[in-house]
């Protein structure tokens, strides 16, 4: 939602099934620095739910930039969970994750997107990912990427109807088959 | 490895008319290596460059010109020539060779490397063959070329009972004639290193006749020739591309009928074969070939001959080589139709192949499902359609009485700077067939399943990006793999050029894969194989003269949790398009650090004119080597 400008923002997610479930709720701000620039700061609210375990919450931090360098190519960075927050119940070996990440977008036409990432989980190998968004029609878009480390292909479809945006994609993991999301988001 | 010390000499006899000037061979050299990246070795790429040579020396007409004839231009993509005939036909004639820029995916190296090769001039075309000018007014290529290591191969000596019997000599002689691309005939003959001089004076004899462009009869070729169509999966004899630094290559232009000129001694077939119009847009290309072909044949029970390969190396050194050859007669009879318009092509393939002997499955496990018995009928069919800005390709093949192959994806222009590859492919364990050249990556298109995409993105005159990934499923064991396995490959280069005389690349590729474990066990099981290889290219020039390149290669081979293996090769390139008014050459001295074979690196290397070749370098050492050309006129240079 704009405001003058800063933006702000919320978001839900859902992850897991009856067993184990992780839920978050996301705030987010940003604010424009000039016609280039824009930082932005998100903090979330984590539950992680196991059947038998019970319930454990946490707060966590992320902070971005996006600087558009050209009318064709941006550039984006952003960590997650940067003050290396987790779940206050000490006991769980599940924690959030801390990343660091890079990210160049190139857009020849307003049809075409095409980005590449290089992302840096705390204690995992460096990944990294490209991707590509085509806008066959005004209202529906294809997309594919992938991600090398591990190696895992994606590919999806947005719709977009007046606010609304529906997006569907597919993750297909060598080792663990297909596995699908959803997103729906509504922008002012 | 010790270092080698080869010698080359070349001479050429042009009688009417033509020379080739090494600028053309930079030019040619440049295209093949950019498109052909996993040619296997020593591979004769002479169809190739005579080819773009020969259309150097003729250049196409724009104006008046075939999606067959564009074909011929490797580097040029299917959507680009499908948006060039678009182009045409809403705007008419091309005044100017530099409205290409105003198509769509003719950037500017597309353009700069198209120039030798087009012209929008009208081609003075011969209507009637007159006996009279066939003779007189033809051109005659020859080319004799020797060739020697200097030091003696560990072959002629070291091999006990199986040496090589033969010289250490390879000797080539070609012989071309063209009468304006309307009748044109080659002669080709080989002898390889350690192959014998006696008996026959040459090992291997290749040669044809062939009349195009005569009324209905559009191509018909009498002695050797080579016949590609739709993506390879059926019928496709010789050379083609597979996964390369161009995304696009992955998509095959088939040429159809063509004359073969090659010395590669498998690859071919022997007979006649013609392409005939039917009616508009309509085409028949009935074919017959008998030939003979190598194999170690053995006896069954009852008597009779049978044999589990063919060897296709078409070498004739030692004692069971010699023995070996020609023990097979091979018949091929069949025929493609095909109706082709500018956007739409389709076609079906139906075909026989006959053998004398009968075939039997080797031993082996990962070899169960491969071909038995004495005969084999392929069918197939193929589309490739090209609707706005987007290329639908693919073929379905069948042989009969066992599996399935078939491919299809898309070419996809994303913007004017952006295009898209894709390509899935499913090629069944028990699919038969001996003229199969399907995009893969296996050495044989068959027991594979997989998915390519590749991305070209050329923002500007600067800069070029391409990326691509393949996955890939092997459902049936393979070689050294006693299970089903999968892997990826991966490959990225980034290519800046701020003005003519500078240009560097970087290139990363990352192929993951899954092979037995080395340990010595009761039971294999698979261990992940990952190979890396970086590269850091720079050429320069210093004035019109004086061209360079250097190279660095850094190939990294680690199989499971063992050590990884580290090699590298580092080269100097020096290019001189003339000195001393009539020499002209090229040099390059390379120091490699291999370990083992595991870590080799492939480089191109110059040879004689016509002639390039891709080295391996396994080792350590030193590998140098020098061409000179002197021109002592027009017709004749040394």
């Amino acid at each position: 939602m704009p405001i003058k400008n800063n933006f702000v923002a919320t978001s839900f997610q859902g992850y897991g099934f009856s067993e184990f479930k992780e839920s978050k709720v996301g705030f987010a701000y940003a604010k424009n620095f000039g016609p280039r620039l824009t930082l932005g700061l998100k903090t979330t609210y984590h539950q992680l739910k196991i059947a038998g375990y019970g319930v454990t919450t946490g707060f966590s931090l992320d902070a971005g930039a996006y600087y558009q360098l050209t009318k064709e190519l941006a550039f984006g960075a952003f960590a997650a969970n940067v003050s290396k927050q987790n779940y206050t119940n000490k006991e769980t070996s599940v924690y959030i994750p801390v990343s660091y990440n890079i990210g160049l977008s190139y857009s020849p036409n307003d049809k075409v997107l095409v980005a590449a990432t290089i992302n840096k989980v705390l204690k995992e190998r460096v990944d990294v990912g490209i991707g590509i968004d085509y806008q066959i029609i005004p209202f529906f878009g294809l997309r594919g990427g992938l991600t090398v480390n591990p190696f895992k292909q994606y590919c999806g479809f947005g719709l977009k109807y007046k606010h609304f945006t529906l997006d569907m994609a597919s993750v297909f993991d060598a080792n663990l088959g297909y596995s699908p999301q959803m997103a729906i988001s509504y922008a002012f | 490895m010790r270092s080698k010390i080869l010698a080359f000499l070349i001479l050429g006899i042009s009688v009417s008319a033509g020379y080739a000037q090494n600028q053309e061979e930079v030019e040619i050299k440049d295209i093949i290596e950019s498109v052909a990246e996993n040619l296997p070795e020593d591979y004769d790429m002479t169809e190739l460059t005579e080819v773009l040579s020969r259309l150097k020396k003729r250049p196409i007409n724009l104006n008046n010109t075939s999606v067959d004839e564009l074909k011929n231009l490797v580097f040029l993509s299917p959507l680009q020539i499908s948006n060039f005939f678009n182009h045409l036909r809403e705007n008419g004639e091309l005044l100017d060779v530099m409205e290409l820029q105003a198509i769509d995916g003719f950037d500017t190296e597309t353009i700069q490397r198209l120039i030798p090769f087009v012209t929008i001039h009208q081609n003075l075309l011969i209507n009637e063959l007159k006996l009279k000018d066939i003779l007189q007014k033809a051109e005659n290529d020859l080319f004799i070329r020797y060739a020697r290591t200097l030091q003696k191969l560990k072959g002629f000596n070291d091999l006990s009972g199986n040496k090589y019997l033969g010289t250490p000599e390879r000797l080539q002689l070609r012989y071309r004639y063209h009468f304006d691309d309307v009748v044109t005939a080659s002669f080709t003959i080989d002898k390889d290193a350690g192959e014998k001089f006696i008996s026959k004076p040459f090992d291997f004899y290749s040669g044809n006749i062939s009349i195009l462009k005569q009324g209905r009869i559009k191509k018909l070729v009498i002695g050797d020739y080579t016949l590609q169509f739709g993506q390879g999966l059926t019928l496709w004899s010789g050379f083609s591309f597979g996964k390369g630094p161009d995304v696009t290559t992955t998509v095959k232009k088939d040429l159809g009928l063509r004359a073969y000129t090659s010395s590669n001694e498998y690859a071919f077939f022997r007979g006649a074969a013609t392409t005939i119009s039917l009616r508009k847009n309509f085409e028949f290309t009935p074919f017959v070939s008998l030939r003979n072909l190598d194999a170690s044949q053995t006896l069954d029970i009852e008597g009779n001959l049978i044999q589990s390969t063919i060897n296709q190396t078409g070498l004739h050194r030692t004692p069971t080589e010699i023995k070996n050859k020609n023990t097979l007669s091979q018949l091929v009879l069949g025929t493609v139709l095909q109706y082709n318009t500018n956007t739409l092509n389709i076609g079906a393939i139906a075909y026989k192949t006959q053998f004398d002997d009968r075939f039997i499955s080797q031993a082996a496990l990962y070899d169960h499902f491969s071909f038995t018995g004495k005969s084999l009928t392929n069918l197939g069919f193929f589309y490739n359609y090209s609707f706005k800005n987007i290329y639908f390709f693919g073929e379905g093949a069948k042989s009969l009485k066992s599996g399935i192959a078939f491919n299809s994806g898309a070419l996809i222009s994303l913007s004017r700077t952006t295009s898209l590859a894709l390509l899935y492919r499913n090629y069944a364990k028990d699919y038969h067939c001996f003229f199969n050249q399907g995009t893969s990556e296996s050495s044989e298109p068959t027991n594979e399943k997989g998915l390519y995409a590749g991305l070209n993105i050329i923002p500007n005159k600067q800069w070029s990006v391409s990326f691509y990934a393949d996955y890939f499923q092997f459902p049936w064991l393979k070689y050294r793999t006693d299970a089903p396995s999968k892997g990826y490959e991966i490959l990225s280069q980034t290519a800046y050029s701020p003005s003519k005389a500078f240009k560097i690349l970087l290139r990363y590729k990352l192929e993951m894969k899954q092979q037995n474990t080395d340990l010595e066990l009761p039971l294999n099981f698979l261990e992940s194989v990952k190979k890396e290889g970086y590269r850091m290219e720079v050429n320069w020039q210093m004035n019109k003269n004086w061209k360079f390149q250097n190279r660095l290669e850094i190939s990294q081979y680690q199989k499971g949790n063992a050590k990884r293996e580290l090699g590298y090769l580092f080269y100097q390139d020096i290019n001189s398009p003339t000195f001393f008014k009539k020499m002209n050459g090229n040099a390059r001295i390379a120091y490699f650090n291999v370990p083992t074979y595991n870590s080799r690196i492939y480089a191109y290397e110059d040879d004689v004119l016509y002639s390039f070749a891709f080295g391996m370098y396994n080792g350590k050492g030193i590998r140098s080597y020098i061409n000179l050309k002197y021109k002592f006129d027009q017709r004749f240079d040394f």
